[in-house]
């Protein structure tokens, strides 16, 4: 009796819990995909964005006049 | 005389005695620490007794503090925070004598961090101003901050910044909405005060925006819960924290989700909280906590992340009860409250206290060991008992009010989160076989010492108030109940009535 509880209900429940819900569900899908995807998603805006801040004030005045240019443009067109 | 400077001195001692920390030697910083813990707990033992229970908000102080932006330093006690106080005021001690020989380096910056956590905490539970409040919630953020960063774990760094962005995130939206607030009010009534009697007052006709303000609210207390699926800061935080830090943060910390919810985000919006979709939505995630929370925790191999997960399922039970709305729903979730800082504070402790001896908080490690430490393997025993709810402990009590009480108004999901009892009853008792019963496999563990004095005293006091709350609750339920009462009357009008007495 013992041994069939055992393979119906406690050794199926304890590999779901480790398996599905532990690995799958709590340590990849909630904390690697989206708790550590967010933190990663920060930091590629902040990569991505970082040819705004490149101290280099040739850069920094292009995209003042292209803005200044936009803003014209739809102020006055 | 007592009632009108108790809770400032409370707030004020914590930070006199850290800056007197910082200016004696190292080697007498644990010693300056204790006696002001003790002191900080001997200001606060006689509000058990001055508390009147019908009393409503008492012991209030309050003093302009930025007085052109109506920023106030307003304080007072409730049936609901004269626990969490008492609660902070005792564990502290605790965690300082705790800490007695596990924390060897930069002692001075270690005491005056858990001095310093002590004011934000109370003031948290205190503080009737929100500004007051996001002040308090953040002098409470930094401290633990840098206990785990600097005395944790391996993997301490990690478990610090995200412990800190988590509840950062949750605590800036939760500020813009305070400000919203602020200044809805003041356009409603031409005051512009942080009081929280004035805002809530004046937070009645809010329309749709009390939508994106209660989620910004709900955001902010429920990571601190910690709702699945917000809590993956918790596993890391409780286990890389040092011994003292992991007592704090699952004895008071996590309770601030729970209060935040029943001080603020309940009764300023009680059109959203108590709508049929959000109450689907947060009985749904409070059963996912409590059945995933203790499935999960089943399958930890290490000590502590068990303890850690477990939290999860506790705290599940708290939100099931406070939503349920019931008199014995909310007490029952009130002493829940209590309980686990009781028992899961006690359960770090011991963890910690085996941890120094042997350097593992893994369960495979162990075995055996109760016929080499009895006294270790008994207070363990009677520790986790109350953590699985046996009859006679005090987590029985809790659970056992939340579950009638929440049975009323949430039937099937009741029934549901009975099955995480036994799911507790699995985990614990499953690891306590590992750790103290099977035969002693590990010769290493032949040379393990029990419990010295020092360990004996930090956990006497929480046997004792286990046993106490478990046997005769009457004293901890009389106090939470008008308050409790009032709360649903004003959130549910009727409802109270109809309850019937615990």
């Amino acid at each position: 009796m013992d041994e069939l509880y055992d393979a119906l209900f406690v050794r199926p429940l304890v590999w779901f819990s480790r398996v599905v819900l532990w690995q799958e569900v709590d340590q990849r899908i909630v904390d690697a995909a989206a708790v550590n995807g967010a933190a990663r998603g920060a930091r590629a805006l902040g990569w991505a964005n970082r040819w705004l801040q490149t101290g280099q004030v040739g850069t920094y005045v292009a995209v003042f006049v292209i803005g200044v240019l936009l803003v014209l443009w739809r102020a006055l067109g | 005389m007592y009632g009108s400077w108790v809770l400032t001195a409370l707030l004020a001692w914590p930070l006199i005695a850290g800056a007197l920390v910082l200016l004696i030697p190292a080697r007498l910083a644990k010693y300056v620490a204790l006696a002001a813990s003790l002191v900080e707990f001997a200001l606060s033992v006689p509000l058990w007794w001055t508390f009147v229970p019908d009393g409503g908000m008492q012991f209030m102080a309050d003093q302009p503090w930025i007085a052109a932006w109506g920023i106030h330093f307003t304080v007072g006690l409730d049936g609901i925070s004269l626990f969490l106080v008492l609660l902070t005021t005792f564990l502290m001690p605790l965690s300082i004598l705790g800490s007695w020989s596990y924390i060897t380096k930069r002692e001075t910056g270690f005491y005056t961090l858990l001095l310093v956590l002590t004011t934000g905490m109370i003031g948290v539970f205190v503080a009737l101003d929100l500004f007051l409040f996001y002040v308090m919630w953040e002098v409470m953020l930094i401290p633990m901050y840098f206990i785990i960063g600097v005395w944790g774990g391996d993997n301490r760094l990690y478990a610090a910044i995200k412990f800190f962005i988590y509840t950062f995130l949750g605590s800036l939206l939760m500020l813009v909405a305070i400000l919203v607030l602020y200044l809805h009010a003041g356009q409603a009534s031409g005051v512009y005060s942080f009081g929280y009697a004035h805002l809530l007052s004046n937070a009645k006709d809010l329309g749709s925006v009390a939508w994106w303000l209660f989620g910004a609210f709900f955001l902010a207390f429920a990571i601190k819960v910690p709702l699945f699926p917000l809590h993956t800061w918790l596993p890391d935080a409780h286990v890389e924290a040092p011994t003292a830090g992991s007592v704090i943060l699952a004895g008071i910390l996590l309770k601030m989700g729970t209060y935040g919810f029943l001080r603020f985000a309940l009764p300023f919006f009680p059109a959203v909280a108590l709508n049929q979709t959000v109450q689907l939505i947060i009985v749904v995630l409070s059963l996912i906590g409590i059945i995933y929370g203790g499935l999960v925790a089943m399958v930890q191999p290490d000590f502590k992340k068990l303890i850690a997960y477990s939290s999860v399922a506790h705290l599940g039970f708290v939100m099931l009860g406070i939503w349920a709305l019931t008199l014995q729903s909310v007490q029952g979730a009130l002493l829940i409250m209590i309980n686990h800082g009781i028992s899961t504070g006690a359960l770090f402790f011991l963890v910690g206290m085996i941890y120094e001896r042997r350097h593992s908080r893994l369960l495979e490690a162990y075995g055996g060991i109760a016929r080499v430490v009895p006294l270790f393997a008994a207070i363990l025993t009677i520790v986790s008992l109350s953590s699985i709810a046996l009859p006679g402990t005090n987590g029985f009590v809790g659970e056992f009010l939340v579950l009638i009480g929440s049975f009323r108004t949430y039937p099937i999901a009741t029934a549901l989160a009975t099955t995480g009892v036994i799911v507790a009853a699995a985990y614990l008792l499953t690891a306590l076989q590992r750790v103290i019963y099977n035969p002693l496999a590990n010769p290493e563990n032949e040379k393990l010492t029990d419990l010295t004095p020092r360990e004996i005293t930090v956990l006497v006091p929480l046997v004792v108030l286990i046993l106490w709350i478990g046997i005769y609750p009457k004293p901890f339920l009389e106090r939470m109940e008008p308050t409790s009462r009032a709360l649903i009357e004003q959130l549910r009008p009727g409802a109270a009535l109809t309850a019937g007495q615990p």
